[in-house]
């Protein structure tokens, strides 16, 4: 499912039109990428946590061609999902 | 970040209230929770992909009772992030790369040691083995004298080795054939045995290969980078000058910086969209004035009626006045039936039942047809006609091609009459009962008809 799908999906359900609901979609995962950008952590309440972890540098080796390398290290965006959402989708 | 601070950003940057983004946050969040439980992953192109995992069952010992635990299987979601998130989340570690710390050594493969299958040069290969026997002073000494002379080595073979050996080794092929081992049994023999170029060729990439140093453990602690000391370039994620942000980096989130923003944009959309309208505008109003005309001649020239005198029923075009024939009194009637008119005698019959019993006289000389309309349009001439049909008349159509008048008209006629008298009579009667303000008797040959 991409965007225009839950668009589609999303502006049934608001009775909204799809213009609209784009716009505010649009906005919405701008806004989550850029506070989680600048404040490191955002917690959307009974949706999950975005935070941004750190990955040290380490050793490593390419498989291809047996030289040993160091990597540089990295972040990376982690979602922890909160208790409700885990509990709406098993239940 | 609260969950009111949240959507008040939500509602500012969409241009929506505040209930609506509440609204919109719920519904979002059901949904999400409903397309995860279906099994269906959320791709969001520029931010990521949110999919559900299967945790599966396991037990676990709990270290406090020491009690086995089963831990039910269970769905989580995993969030990954889409690549130009990731790439700006590691902007600062942009200009890092992998630092190759040791190639990986070329894999020497072993040489057979089948002596059957070396040839005279692939013997060199055992060449160190040789090399036990020779003085290495004297070896020393050659090869630092001068290589343009053609280097010899004198090789000492023990003659009981060679005695006990005799099969074909890599030593036997440096022994002179002239020399028989059978007359100085015990002698050491010294053979002179040209060295060829090959061997000399075999020494050099040993002695690189022995010059190539191995990176000590030492050495690699050495090549770590500090990460800390390479400059991070600005964290810009806005795409905006460099300046401006310096001044006004906590002031990102502010509402009226945004305020200013939305501002500025729409006053631009609205400065562009004027001027883009302005020769559309003038073509339109020239295609409205031009199809307006279109109209107004086709309205006069009678296509179409859409205002004026109706031209439909009611309006009739009248015959012009050329072919108006004033009738001079009754002509004498001859009463002959003319064989071709047998036929068409039965029409007046139908035409006037009151008449029609008195009418059946049809004059050799002249017959007489009451005009009552002419349309430039056939289909309008034939359902007046029709119309006249039903009420008992003997209406017909007939076509003609008036010059002056611009085409071919269509008369709406009734007739046929032998006399004028009759034909006055129920032009008469027309006028009463169907209202038609003119009606025109005259003068027409039979053969006109349809």
């Amino acid at each position: 499912m991409n965007k225009s799908d839950l668009v589609n999906l999303l502006s049934k359900d608001l009775k909204w039109s799809k213009a609209k609901t784009e716009r505010v979609l649009d906005a919405f995962l701008g806004l989550v990428s850029e506070i989680v950008l600048k404040k490191k952590k955002l917690n959307l309440f009974k949706f999950g946590v975005f935070t941004i972890k750190h990955r040290a540098s380490r050793s490593g080796r390419n498989p291809k061609t047996g030289e040993e390398l160091i990597l540089p290290p990295k972040d990376y965006v982690h979602f922890k999902p909160s208790k409700s959402l885990v509990d709406l989708i098993n239940g | 970040m609260r969950k009111g601070e949240f959507l008040k950003l939500l509602a500012k940057r969409a241009d929506i209230s505040y209930e609506e983004a509440v609204l919109f946050y719920e519904k979002l969040l059901d949904r999400f929770a409903k397309v995860l439980k279906s099994g269906q992953a959320i791709k969001i192109s520029g931010f990521g992909e949110f999919k559900r995992k299967l945790n599966k069952a396991k037990k676990i010992v709990d270290p406090r009772t020491g009690m086995e635990k089963n831990i039910p299987a269970k769905f989580v979601v995993k969030f990954y992030p889409a690549k130009i998130l990731s790439e700006k989340v590691n902007i600062k570690y942009k200009t890092l790369k992998p630092v190759v710390t040791r190639l990986n050594p070329p894999v020497m493969e072993a040489k057979s040691e089948d002596e059957f299958n070396l040839t005279f040069f692939e013997a060199g290969e055992r060449q160190p083995i040789v090399m036990g026997f020779i003085d290495e002073t004297l070896l020393a000494q050659e090869s630092s004298s001068s290589q343009q002379e053609k280097p010899i080595e004198v090789f000492e073979v023990e003659k009981s080795i060679t005695e006990r050996n005799l099969t074909a080794t890599a030593e036997d092929y440096f022994v002179l054939p002239d020399v028989s081992f059978g007359e100085e049994i015990d002698s050491k023999v010294d053979v002179e045995v040209p060295v060829f170029e090959v061997f000399e060729a075999e020494r050099k990439p040993e002695d690189e290969f022995l010059k190539f140093d191995i990176p000590s453990l030492s050495d690699i602690n050495e090549l770590k980078i500090n990460f800390e000391e390479v400059e991070m370039p600005e964290f810009n994620l806005s795409e905006e000058p460099q300046e401006k942000r310096t001044e006004s980096v906590k002031k990102l989130f502010d509402d009226t910086q945004q305020k200013k923003e939305e501002g500025e944009m729409s006053f631009n959309y609205e400065e562009e969209s004027r001027r883009g309208v302005g020769p559309w505008i003038l073509i339109f109003v020239v295609f409205l004035i031009f199809v307006g005309g279109v109209i107004f001649l086709l309205n006069q020239y009678g296509y179409i009626h859409l205002w004026g005198e109706k031209k439909g029923v009611s309006k009739v075009e009248f015959k012009e006045p050329e072919e108006v024939v004033v009738t001079t009194p009754s002509l004498p009637k001859v009463e002959e039936k003319a064989s071709a008119d047998t036929v068409e005698v039965k029409r007046p019959e139908l035409v006037s039942k009151p008449k029609a019993p008195e009418v059946v006289k049809p004059s050799v000389g002249k017959n007489y047809v009451i005009q009552v309309a002419s349309f430039q349009d056939r289909k309008l001439a034939e359902t007046f006609a029709s119309n006249l049909r039903k009420k008992g008349y003997n209406a017909f159509v007939e076509k003609a091609f008036v010059e002056w008048k611009g085409g071919n008209w269509y008369r709406v006629r009734i007739g046929f009459f032998d006399s004028i008298e009759q034909a006055k009579k129920i032009a008469e009667r027309l006028k009463r009962t169907e209202k038609i303000e003119k009606v025109w008797v005259s003068e027409a040959p039979r053969t006109v008809t349809k």
